[in-house]
């Protein structure tokens, strides 16, 4: 659906002699239809100048965007006819009503007129704003003015969207909200591209992901793959918690077969953690093992990094 | 295309604007005050004529004034509100987008003018006004309207967050230009009147007759076009409507672009925009063989004509270069796709001014040796050394401001003006007070101009520059290789934009 091909875009630096600020460098990238993909990174990571650039708003400094395979920078408006695009900071017109507004953009999108009327309810309704409808967009508040926008993204029936934080800034009910009318969408075939600075959304709703910082991609693929390839080689983080000291639990994982890297811990509740390379049959094996030689279990949880920490595990320290 | 009565842009301007409790109170507020007017003035002789003046002057001021106003912030407002992106994604084309907001913009300012058309229709029948004047008035001032409504959109669209205010300014010159432009007097073209107030002038004293060329009789409403008389409101409405094509060019061209790289015009389209510009001039032009429509008679000589076409298009060539000239974006994205800096791109915008140059030279040349009337005083080899040596001084300057326009400073632009305002000054205050610029002191030191003031030479007359040949022409190689010095500068400073090395690989998940 979307493919980034060395795509680069360089900026001056303020400043006489502060030189080149490369908000994309050479990104590869290639996401694929029916995805949920999420771009991650912290402020000035170049996500939003990626997103402009997929969108044409940018023109890269060097490389290409291909959206359904049209070439963004040399058919602006044929690759545009297949996108929906939110901005992080935008505004509405506050001197229409909902249903103008809405409806402004479906002609600018050149639809079909006599299918516009139902399309614009259609649309309102499906964001949750059939109550304002006849009302002055100036009069929404800031949760109703993102869904007005959600609405104006997807009038035309894109098959892909692109949002810039889309969730930023929205009380937890509107936020969730926002998300499962994103799923929803999904579920209903459109390919969506968000960037996002929160990454438990990201964990929620996105099938692929990518992490960039300083305009360089640190992983990228399916969410799955990027988190098991973040517990590298071993396979995923255990924690096993016994009710009382007294077994050598450390000892005894050591000598079964697929795991590794023990860490004994001590407390109230004394354990250890390792990483077993198997899947659930092999898990449930070895814990029917360990309670056969005696050992007082009393917990068995995923210690898997989340996504925050791998984040922070290969950024350098750059804050969300 | 969209036809305008369906183009979006224009039906969200009208719906935003044009709301009913609005349209009613503007409605209310034209008829009390057309009514209170009307009947102050009743008791003035003539009053009809004078009431009909006053309210098409208003309809002017509203629609020249608030117009613009509505017009020049359509588009660096929507770039401060972070709405522009979303129109820029849309399927509206940038043609499309461009006539939506010249339309429906200022859609407030012809609402007022249309509520303003009773009163002065009364005023016309009041004061025996015909009415077909009237209408004729009517296209001049839309003609006008939309000419400046077009460049204070193309203002919009270039201004950058101050801009507004340059925005302006530049529409109030291009106001002082066109009102000097055509002007009565017709010492210089033969055309009436192209300011402001030609509508309400048409609808007050115009006449639809067009008078053949005669040399004791003026008339403000024929123009000569080529030796041939026309009526001047067509000739008005074309001169209008062409600037206006030209405005909506490069709005198509720019409008839905990345702001960064925006050109107004390709080189070709500045070129055949400059040829234009000089054959409505060559045509207008008041050689030898005119001067008929106009009480005053004057015979032109061959070098007054090329003297003005050379000052004309000196500074047409300036705008030409100005518009074509790069800046670090645009070059960055040339030497990263073409892989590095060539020689050709660093005598920008060089080549192309040259072309335009040679191409009207022919154009003028051609049309002033032919015109009837002419005197042929032509001291060939001086004005061919004034016309180069004017050339250079351009081509110079610009390869100065294309290699500032590069450096990494602060405004570079603004700076290349104040660099190049002090040299000028300077030069100029030098060789006042050492006197070089003439008489005995140009004769024992007769380097000094050419050297620190060449653009003197458009001032000279050829017996002051026979006997110095020698000094200007090494004057002319020294300006030569200063422009040769600017291109290799931006060469140089071209270094600065190649690509950086590429990262090092990421191996990505997807891509194994």
């Amino acid at each position: 659906m979307i493919r980034l091909e060395h795509l680069t875009k360089e900026y001056d630096l303020p400043g006489r002699s502060a030189g080149k600020l490369i908000a994309a460098n050479a990104l590869n990238l290639e996401i694929k239809q029916g995805e949920i993909f999420g771009l991650i990174g912290p402020n000035g990571a170049g996500k939003s100048t990626a997103l402009k650039m997929i969108c044409g708003l940018l023109v890269p400094t060097a490389g290409r965007v291909t959206v359904k395979g049209v070439d963004v920078e040399r058919q602006p408006e044929e690759a545009q006819r297949n996108l929906g695009y939110l901005a992080d900071f935008f505004s509405v017109y506050d001197d229409l009503k909902v249903w103008e507004y809405v409806d402004y953009f479906a002609h600018t999108y050149k639809m079909p007129g006599a299918q516009i009327p139902a399309r614009v309810d259609a649309v309102i309704r499906s964001v949750g704003l059939e109550a304002k409808r006849d009302d002055f967009v100036a009069g929404l508040s800031r949760g109703m003015k993102q869904r007005l926008g959600i609405a104006r993204a997807i009038v035309h029936n894109p098959p892909l969207l692109v949002l810039d934080e889309p969730t930023s800034g929205l009380d937890p009910k509107a936020r969730h909200e926002l998300k499962q009318l994103l799923v929803e969408l999904n579920r209903a075939g459109t390919t969506i591209f968000i960037t996002t600075h929160i990454l438990s959304d990201v964990e929620e709703i996105c099938t692929s992901v990518a992490i960039l910082e300083k305009g360089v991609l640190l992983r990228s693929g399916p969410l799955a793959a990027v988190m098991q390839e973040a517990g590298g080689e071993g396979g995923r983080k255990l924690r096993i918690r016994l009710a009382v000291a007294g077994f050598a639990l450390a000892d005894w994982l050591a000598q079964q077969p697929g795991v590794t890297g023990v860490k004994a811990f001590n407390g109230a509740a004394p354990g250890a953690d390792f990483m077993l390379a198997g899947d659930d049959a092999f898990t449930a094996a070895l814990v029917s093992r360990l309670v056969a030689a005696g050992a007082p279990v009393c917990g068995v949880q995923d210690a898997s990094e989340s996504l925050e920490q791998l984040y922070s595990r290969l950024s350098s320290g750059e804050t969300m | 295309m969209i036809p305008l009565w369906s183009n979006p842009e224009f039906i969200r301007n009208c719906r935003a604007q044009l709301r009913p409790r609005r349209v009613v109170l503007v409605i209310s507020i034209t008829a009390l005050l057309s009514f209170v007017v009307a009947y102050s003035m009743k008791v003035e002789l003539h009053w009809g004529r004078q009431y009909m003046v006053l309210a098409l002057s208003a309809q002017l001021f509203i629609l020249l004034g608030g117009g613009a106003i509505a017009v020049g912030q359509s588009i660096s407002r929507e770039r401060e509100r972070n709405t522009f992106d979303f129109q820029r994604v849309t399927q509206l084309s940038a043609l499309d987008l461009a006539l939506g907001k010249l339309f429906g913009a200022p859609v407030l300012a012809y609402f007022v003018t249309a509520c303003l058309v009773p009163p002065v229709v009364f005023g016309a029948i009041v004061g025996n006004v015909p009415l077909d004047l009237l209408l004729g008035s009517y296209v001049l001032m839309l003609a006008l309207a939309v000419a400046v409504h077009a460049v204070a959109l193309l203002f919009s669209m270039s201004a950058t967050q101050r801009g507004t205010g340059l925005a302006g300014i530049g529409l109030a010159l291009f106001l002082l230009m066109a009102s000097s432009a055509g002007d009565r007097s017709r010492l210089v073209f033969d055309l009436g009147p192209l300011g402001p107030s030609a509508p309400v002038q048409f609808a007050d004293t115009g006449s639809w007759q067009t008078r053949a060329p005669s040399p004791t009789v003026s008339s403000d409403w024929t123009d000569v076009f080529f030796g041939v008389p026309v009526h001047h409101v067509p000739v008005f409405v074309l001169l209008y409507g062409s600037l206006t094509l030209w405005c909506l060019l490069a709005l198509m061209r720019n409008l839905k672009k990345d702001p960064a790289v925006v050109e107004l015009f390709s080189p070709a389209q500045s070129v055949a925009l400059l040829c234009y510009a000089n054959f409505l001039a060559v045509a207008f032009y008041m050689f030898g063989d005119v001067g008929h429509s106009h009480a005053v008679e004057k015979q032109q000589s061959l070098s007054d004509a090329l003297h003005f076409f050379l000052g004309m298009n000196l500074a047409l060539l300036y705008l030409l270069g100005f518009a074509l000239l790069r800046n670090r974006e645009q070059m960055r994205r040339r030497v990263h796709r073409l892989g590095g800096f060539k020689w050709t791109d660093a005598g920008w915008p060089a080549l192309c001014v040259l072309c335009g140059a040679a191409i009207v030279a022919a154009m003028v040349i051609a049309r002033a040796t032919t015109a009837e009337g002419v005197k042929h005083d032509l001291n060939t080899p001086f004005v061919a050394f004034q016309a180069i040596m004017m050339l250079v001084l351009i081509l110079r300057d610009l390869c100065f401001f294309q290699w500032m326009n590069l450096r990494r400073v602060p405004r570079p632009m603004v700076l290349g003006l104040v660099f190049l305002g002090v040299f000028y000054f300077c030069g100029s205050l030098i060789l006042s007070v050492t006197g070089a610029g003439s008489g005995a002191a140009h004769q024992s030191n007769p380097f000094l101009t050419p050297v620190l003031g060449p653009w003197q030479v458009m001032g000279m007359l050829s017996y002051e520059w026979a006997p110095n040949t020698g000094p200007w022409f090494a004057g002319l190689a020294l300006q030569i290789a200063a422009t040769i010095c600017f291109a290799a500068l931006q060469y140089k400073q071209a270094e600065d934009l190649r690509p950086s090395a590429a990262p090092a690989p990421v191996l990505l998940p997807a891509q194994k």
